[in-house]
């Protein structure tokens, strides 16, 4: 067992899968330069000299190295294909959505696309290209799975599920999640490290995960915000209120079997988004919950309509965080 | 001996070709019936390319394919059946009937279902390349796309990183003179495609398209430079579709003139002459040729009208690939 | 055999009626697939349409001058079999 960062548990996860599984390979850029970053935050650092043919340092090409990832998959390659920050998938998105997704579906069956995606999210002062929080993006695509690990454990054991699994997988990490250090490591950075055990563990796609337990409301929330969630929780239990919080880790499919029965013990459910309110992931998870369960008592909390501002006061305005949870959740109680 | 002069290879050459443009004028006075669903793209005309490519190709090379991909298809060895199926939706067709006219293949034939945005199969074909170069597999990829293609960002992006990883690809440049409506001189200042092939430093040619040797004769050498790690290669082959865009156009934009320089050039009757002036076959050969293809159209065209139908229990497989076991 | 023949779907925005600009075959005349029977006019674009049967064309049911829905039967054709 030891203790690991996101970032050093997903380098681990990665060698470990390319160590057991020769068509696994890494494609992206600035991932495999000798003496270079590792990626922009680190994760793949020192993997060029493990696998010298199989970490593939891409020109700047969004649009055709996700293509390239997708042919080679097809082929019964295992690609885990990445981009800098989360943002640039959008120059991807044509071979994302209109190949990867659904290439199996209009050929009846006969291709496959074991293909990983990995993405940075979440705003960090770089400004509004650099920070968007991409899961509604893609959550909303027939024929992606969509996960996003909140600490390392998660991170290492979905890494490997998704890199096993048949079908394209999008793994969403939060740059404050990482635990970069050194030259890379990000101010207002949270702890999402983890213990990490020596034996060979997956986390499956499709589960939510309840990471505190409470009877008096569900904070529902993924990434950073399951961290500001669980301080709000404990904030919350000094004036009594138990509340449960629920990590939804998969984002596509959701895991409504979990999500369903915290709503029921609770009946009062607030769902934490980084992100603009509208048409975000929480705006699925609401509609879902209260078609299942009408008469639910439900408030979102989730950033502005507006593109992430640069300067601090405003980045951190638009960030939701423990204070605005907890104020959400007593406006909720007093309905 | 060269195998190009063998008869029964020039005449399958012929009939391939023949297979192809029978096809496509059967499935277009299908449409013209009202008896078929959805749209077609087709490619009566552009036989050559098809067949001249595809001949050269052996069993471990695959293709990749446009909207228009019924004459790559025939070429690659599908069989009308799974293709007219396709076409009429049933669950008999190459993709079960969930594909359509734009997604025509068959992965066990070589042949990648097609991808209907506009050079969406580049980067494709360049991954699957590299795929089969990290398995030092032999095999090489033709990559098939229009004129209308290159001014994509997927075209540079994808050709810049297979010459970069000198990925075993051969890009198929099919230029009909068409980006849909839109003739080549209003889209690009190039006076040929293949020129551009030395900007990303690889190597390209210009073929006459509409000629089926000189077509299979160009992919040949290609596909030695690619199996011999050299890089991919882009070969550019000027051809003219006889029919519009789609099955709603009417196909104004091209000058008479031009359609009937391009008709007298037309590929089967050309290489046809040919092979009649050399004694390999006469007229009712010719004739025979194509009633037999015909023949084999109409009955497949029954059975696809009696093929099944998907139901409900269909809509909602396919979508994701069964956990593999660890 | 007799063959109704409807108006193709040609047009290249749905449901507009197509203009029959002028009929080609005349009634009485033998057609082979192909051949153009008429000429229509859809989105100010003039094109032919193409006869399906080998046979003699019976009738024209709709004028020149008129615009027919998709699928309106325009003529009759007496199929060679």
């Amino acid at each position: 067992m030891k203790r690991q960062s996101i970032a050093e548990a997903l380098r681990d996860g990665i060698v470990e899968e390319m160590q057991r599984d020769p068509r696994v390979f890494c494609i992206g850029e600035d991932i495999g330069v000798p003496g270079g970053w590792g990626g922009a935050f680190t994760v793949t650092l020192g993997l060029h000299e493990k696998f010298p043919d199989r970490t593939i340092n891409t020109p700047i090409a969004e649009l055709g190295f996700f293509g390239i990832a997708v042919g080679a998959a097809i082929m019964g390659s295992r690609p885990i294909a990445d981009v800098q920050y989360g943002d640039f998938l959008f120059l991807a998105s044509d071979q994302i959505i209109n190949n990867a997704a659904k290439l199996r579906y209009m050929s009846g069956g006969q291709l496959s696309v074991p293909l990983v995606m990995r993405a940075p999210v979440g705003a960090t002062g770089r400004g509004s290209q650099h920070a968007q929080n991409m899961e509604r993006f893609f959550t909303c695509v027939p024929g992606l799975k969509v996960v996003a690990p909140s600490n390392a454990y998660d991170a290492k054991g979905l890494l490997k599920a998704a890199v096993r699994d048949d079908n394209p997988v999008m793994i969403f990490e939060h740059k404050l999640l990482y635990g970069s250090k050194g030259a890379r490591a990000e101010p207002g950075a949270v702890d999402a490290t983890s213990d990490i055990p020596e034996y060979d563990f997956t986390v499956p796609l499709d589960k939510a995960a309840v990471i505190r337990e409470g009877g008096d409301v569900t904070l529902i929330a993924w990434l950073l915000m399951a961290h500001f969630s669980h301080a709000a929780a404990v904030d919350l239990a000094r004036s009594s209120i138990a509340a449960e919080v629920v990590d939804v880790r998969s984002l596509s499919p959701l895991d409504w079997n979990t999500l369903l029965a915290s709503a029921r013990k609770t009946g009062r459910v607030v769902i934490v988004e980084e992100g603009p309110k509208s048409g975000g992931v929480g705006a699925e998870i609401a509609a879902g919950l209260s078609e299942r369960l009408p008469g639910l008592a439900i408030a979102r909390v989730a950033s502005p309509d507006i593109p992430v501002p640069f300067s601090p006061t405003l980045e951190h305005a638009y960030r939701p965080d423990a204070a605005r949870i907890t104020d959400a959740v007593r406006r909720l109680l007093a309905h | 001996m060269s195998k190009d002069n063998n008869p029964e290879f020039l005449l399958n050459l012929l009939e391939r070709m023949i297979e192809i443009r029978e096809f496509e004028e059967g499935v277009r006075f299908l449409f013209l019936e009202g008896a078929m669903p959805g749209t077609i793209h087709q490619c009566q005309g552009q036989e050559a390319t098809a067949v001249g490519v595809c001949s050269a190709l052996g069993k471990e090379d695959y293709i990749t394919s446009t909207f228009r991909g019924h004459g790559h298809a025939l070429a690659k060895g599908l069989s009308m059946q799974e293709m007219l199926d396709e076409l009429f939706g049933a669950t008999t067709g190459c993709c079960k009937g969930k594909g359509g006219s734009m997604h025509i293949g068959n992965i066990d034939k070589g042949m990648v279902p097609g991808v209907a945005i506009v050079g969406g199969g580049i980067p494709l074909a360049a991954g699957m390349a590299l795929s089969l170069k990290l398995n030092k597999n032999p095999g090489v990829i033709a990559c098939f796309f229009g004129d209308g293609a290159v001014a994509e960002g997927a075209f540079h992006e994808a050709v810049n990183m297979a010459s970069l990883w000198n990925l075993p690809v051969i890009f198929v440049c099919e230029n009909n003179l068409y980006g849909a409506s839109t003739r080549i001189d209003l889209v690009m200042k190039n006076t040929t495609i293949s020129e551009r092939a030395a900007s990303y430093g690889f190597g390209g040619e210009t073929v006459d398209g509409n000629n089926v040797l000189a077509v299979h004769e160009a992919t040949k050498q290609a596909l030695t430079r690619c199996r011999s790690g050299q890089g991919p290669y882009l070969l550019e082959l000027l051809t003219y579709r006889r029919v519009g865009h789609s099955r709603r156009d009417p196909g104004h934009y091209q000058p008479k003139s031009e359609r009937q320089d391009w008709f007298s050039r037309d590929p089967i009757n050309y290489f046809a002459s040919r092979l009649i002036a050399d004694g390999l076959i006469d007229a009712q050969g010719v004739k025979e040729l194509k009633d037999t293809v015909i023949a084999r159209f109409e009955a497949a065209v029954k059975q696809a009208k009696r093929a099944p139908m998907p139901t409900l229990a269909d809509l909602e497989t396919d979508v994701f690939a069964a956990k593999e076991p660890a | 055999m007799e063959v109704m023949i409807k108006m193709p779907d040609l047009s290249t925005t749905d449901g507009s009626d197509i203009l029959i600009v002028k009929w080609v075959a005349g009634v009485g005349d033998l057609v082979e697939r192909g051949q153009v029977l008429l000429e229509v006019e859809t989105d100010k674009a003039v094109q032919e349409v193409e006869c399906i049967f080998k046979g003699t064309l019976t009738a024209q049911l709709a004028p020149a001058g008129a615009a027919v829905p998709v699928g309106a039967v325009i003529a009759s054709i007496e199929v060679e079999r």
